[in-house]
């Protein structure tokens, strides 16, 4: 029969097929799909290791004599070391809270109005120029604005406030504020852009100025959108390590003062990184206690505003019935008394239910008292729009201000020598050769490291999977994992690969713990590069016959790779910047490079975090030609993702 | 099985196979080459899209799905390659025979099934390569390596697509810089490609004006002549010009299938003929 078919069924090399029952996915097939799926579980092994660290450590921490749960939960007096120790966590929760609720006071309000102006008021130009910006804010090591907060805005601080001491609060939460404003920023300018239009022309054809729009149709609109973009920004100034440990001081006081000296959770972690309390002890097995209860909040905190975020793409939130905009346009907007009387007229209208002749003699809105009130409104208007515009500009002022201080005091220490000499042990000697040779080397083991793992993890995701709970679990839980404090991940490196693991204090080490951290990030940028590959190449692939994974090896991953590269190298620089999760695995000081994966290692942010804690001032100042190159590296990777980004946008034809 | 296959030799003579004695062509046997659809149910996520659809596909003719938007002729139609495999929450039960197999049966391999059933997509689809490779693609996975050989796949499928003369001196250019009718033409030219004996279309000219429509008409009236084709259509005069059979579904079901003639002058169902003249809502 088949060889009927052969000769009937034209064509000119008659093709030989296997019959229709012989399984075609061969054994290889099989074994790409399970590895692809294997490493997706690799979340599964990133919250097990969290788990473990914290949970083992702080067990281990409540084995000894002096500590109790009980005082650890309810006890206000924190005091690690001497003779008599006391753990109650009350003080650093405080001064974390007081941190926190600071920088949202500032960041809430100035992030929203930027936004406010972004997505309803500047032009389409000044947009497109204004977002990388303010996304700049965001891609600048925390280290720097630690930095910055200590040797900059401190000076000033105290010049206004006699009383604040050399540490205090007041300065780390300024710089934070701006650090946290780009989360607030974009994704309430996502929420105010998703709010249909139909609701800002009901409003304006009612008669009310653009601001009144803004204010009572848009953002009450846009408020959950809003209010995540708040909690956000919470979890992230909750889980901020090096700013505080920089600028905050050492003395948990849970005093409620800005001017005062505080420790936060984060701070006391990293303060137990840097050597000066001896391990094994309560002290230094605090830290895991700690990281815990730090672990618990961010994780609630950002659970609940990621829970508002799933709301609102499923659009159940946007979608508004129809009424509500004459609602609100009737509540907020029209006057009192005008408005009680309208509503009164209508209401009988629909009791009578028949349409009555239109009495125009019926008035109820003095039309000369209404033009006094319209210019009023129209001013109200200008001077609300104003000060959203200040809000961004004061963005810009305070980016341009670091970048010129940083660059203005860096500039002056940066030599041949202080680049590429081996450092000696005298202050004319300092040199950050093995600084960035230990950073570099970092980078590209943390490349080999993540970036297969995260994008065989996106292609899992967005190709092969099916929707079971297993993979709605895997993706809840790679969600979660991006919220988590990178000081935690510090704890993690220390518990798992420095401990369990036996790679001691090494680069292996360091780079599997960045690896970690940013693992969350490539997977979303890549799932994202995969998406933009449009169905139809899938589809058209497996109508010829091409087995999953062909269609994802030869049609889908050849058409993601630029997108795929821009984000692995931004989260790269990500890491790179990074100091807290390193704080504990790299050292202090280093003659030379790195010579093997075992090797010990400085990186750029470490110098930059043990210079600006240095006794003799000259080394603040190295500290900012280190953070000079620092910024230079990350602009360089920056420009060149963003340069790989435009090219294949110019090139593809799809 | 033998003898139905020289019946279908005959080409040109009215087949025997053609479903007179009953409009839902359910009832009549079908050859070892003809698609026998019996009793399928299709469901998006335990939602009923496809309602105990049975009808014989015949080989080598043109059969035409119509019906208003949401039916569920493309869910059909997806079913016959396995297409819907792929597709999250999609279920379905019930059997296709088609060469002495039930071809929805899990040991039916859908990566096989697709290399002999083809399908071409509403919109144009070519993969962001050369001409060449577009319609090498297939073969290459069948795993023909030779050169020459692959070169006369390419040359061959061309000109049964009657694209060849328009692109035989830029095989190497992109497939994105040819129009869209000569882009859906490379469709099915790569659909081609691998021989299957069916082509599955789903609406292949609604994104094409009438000159490239008239085009891919012309082609689908010779591709008959080898090959199995079943297409789903909106435009009522398209089944009537090129189709032999015709099935009209109304939310997701089957209501009458028969030859077309038969379906567009003597419609048995009162809804066939409200929606063939236009006098549906
Ligand atoms: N992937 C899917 N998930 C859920 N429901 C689907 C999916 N695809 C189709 N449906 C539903 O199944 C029904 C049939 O859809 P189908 O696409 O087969 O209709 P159609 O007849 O091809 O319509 P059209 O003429 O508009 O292409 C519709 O109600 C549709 O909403
Ligand atoms: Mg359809």
């Amino acid at each position: 029969m088949k060889a009927f078919v052969g000769i009937f069924g034209g064509g000119a090399a008659r093709i030989t097929k296997p019959p229709l029952t012989k399984k075609v996915s061969r054994l290889s097939e099989r074994v790409v799909l399970s590895t692809l799926f294997s490493a997706s579980s690799i979340a599964v092994f990133i919250s097990i290791a969290i788990l473990y660290t914290l949970l083992e450590g702080s067990y281990r921490f409540f084995q000894f004599d002096e500590v109790s749960i009980t005082d650890f939960l309810f006890g206000t007096k924190w005091v690690p070391s001497g003779s008599n120790p006391s753990f109650g966590i009350y003080p650093l929760l405080s001064d974390t809270l007081l941190i926190t609720g600071g920088t949202i006071l500032i960041a809430g309000p100035i992030g929203i109005a930027a936004a406010l102006f972004l997505s309803e008021y500047a032009p389409m130009r000044l947009r497109t120029f204004a977002k990388p910006v303010v996304e700049l804010l965001a891609g600048i090591p925390s280290i720097v604005y630690g930095f910055f907060a200590l040797f900059t805005i401190g000076p000033i601080v105290r010049d206004i406030f006699p009383e604040a001491t050399y540490f205090n609060a007041l300065q780390a939460v300024i710089v934070m504020s701006f650090m946290v404003l780009p989360i607030i920023v974009s994704i309430s300018d996502d929420s105010l852009k998703s709010v249909p239009k139909h609701l800002r022309e009901a409003s304006m054809a009612m008669g009310a100025t653009k601001w009144e729009t803004s204010l009572k149709v848009v953002i009450p609109a846009a408020s959950s959108g809003i209010a995540a973009s708040v909690l956000l920004g919470i979890a992230r100034a909750i889980g901020e390590t090096m700013v505080v440990t920089l600028a905050a001081g050492s003395i948990a006081g849970g005093q409620w003062s800005f001017l005062k000296e505080v420790q936060p959770m984060t701070s006391f972690i990293a303060q137990t990184a840097t050597g000066d309390i001896p391990p094994g002890t309560s002290q230094a097995e605090a830290a895991f206690a700690v990281g815990l209860m730090l672990f618990l909040m961010t994780f609630l905190v950002n659970w609940i505003a990621g829970r508002i975020v799933l709301r609102i793409k499923k659009g159940s939130i946007v979608k508004k019935e129809p009424g509500k905009v004459e609602k609100l346009f009737r509540e907020h907007v029209l006057q009192k008394k005008g408005t009680s009387q309208y509503r009164s007229v209508t209401e009988g209208e629909q009791k009578t239910g028949r349409s009555q002749k239109i009495d125009r003699s019926w008035k109820f809105i003095d039309k000369d008292k209404l033009k006094g009130n319209l210019s009023r409104r129209k001013v109200k208007g200008y001077f609300g729009v104003s000060i959203t515009a200040l809000s961004l500009v004061l963005a810009f002022i305070f980016l341009v201000y670091l970048l010129v201080e940083v660059f203005i005091s860096g500039a002056g220490v940066i030599t041949w020598d202080f680049l590429t000499a081996e450092p000696g042990f005298r202050v004319t000697e300092a040199s950050i050769m093995p600084a960035i040779a230990g950073s570099v080397s970092l980078m590209l083991l943390t490349l080999l490291l993540s970036i297969p793992l995260g994008v065989a993890t996106a292609v899992y995701f967005n190709e092969i999977a099916k929707d079971t709970w297993y993979t709605r679990f895997l993706r809840r839980l790679i969600q979660n994992l991006s919220g988590v404090p990178s000081i935690v991940f510090g704890l993690v490196g220390l518990a798992i690969f420095v401990r369990l693991f036996d790679f001691g204090p090494s680069l292996l080490a360091g780079s599997m713990t960045l690896a970690l951290m940013i693992m969350p990030i490539i997977v979303v940028a890549s799932e994202e590069a995969l998406k933009s590959v449009p169905q139809g190449f899938r589809e058209a692939a497996r109508g010829v016959g091409a087995t999953r994974w062909q269609t994802v090896k030869h049609h889908v991953l050849p058409n993601a790779v630029p997108g795929i590269i821009t984000g692995s190298i931004l989260a790269l620089s990500r890491a790179i910047g990074e100091t807290a999760p390193i704080l504990f695995i790299g050292a202090m000081f280093a003659k030379t490079a790195p010579s093997g994966v075992m090797d010990s290692f400085v990186a750029l942010p470490l110098t930059i975090f043990f210079w600006s804690r240095h006794a003799k001032t000259e080394f603040h100042d190295f500290a900012s030609g280190a953070i000079l190159v620092l910024l230079v590296l990350l602009l360089t990777m920056n420009a060149i993702a963003i340069f790989i980004r435009y090219r294949s946008q110019k090139r593809r034809d799809w | 099985m033998f003898f139905t296959f020289l019946k279908s030799e005959k080409r040109g003579a009215v087949k025997t196979v053609a479903p007179d004695n009953g409009n839902k062509g359910h009832d009549r046997k079908g050859g070892y080459n003809d698609i026998q659809i019996n009793k399928v149910n299709i469901y998006y996520f335990g939602k009923q899209a496809i309602r105990d659809v049975s009808m014989t596909i015949p080989e080598k003719r043109v059969t035409a799905f119509i019906g208003p938007s949401g039916c569920g002729k493309s869910t059909l139609l997806r079913n016959i390659n396995r297409m819907n495999d792929d597709i999250v929450g999609c279920t379905y039960n019930g059997n296709i025979g088609w060469q002495g197999l039930d071809i929805l049966q899990k040991k039916v391999d859908p990566v096989a099934l697709r290399r002999r059933i083809g399908m071409v997509f509403q919109k144009p689809n070519p993969f962001p390569r050369s001409i060449f490779d577009n319609i090498a693609y297939g073969p290459k996975l069948l795993g023909i390596r030779n050169k020459k050989k692959l070169k006369e796949i390419v040359e061959k499928s061309l000109k049964d697509a009657a694209l060849w003369d328009e692109v035989k001196d830029r095989l190497n250019d992109s497939a994105m810089g040819l129009s869209g009718g000569q882009q859906q033409r490379l469709c099915i030219a790569r659909a081609l490609a691998v021989e299957p004996d069916v082509i599955l279309m789903d609406e292949p000219c609604s994104a094409l004006d009438p000159i490239a429509t008239a085009k891919i008409e012309d082609l689908i009236n010779e591709l008959k002549k080898e090959y199995t084709v079943v297409i789903v259509t909106h435009n009522m005069q398209q089944a009537a010009r090129i189709s032999d059979f015709t099935g009209f579904m109304y939310l997701g079901e089957l209501i009458e299938f028969g030859k077309t003639r038969q379906i567009f002058e003597r419609p048995k169902e009162e809804l066939t003929e409200r929606y063939i003249t236009g006098r549906f809502g």
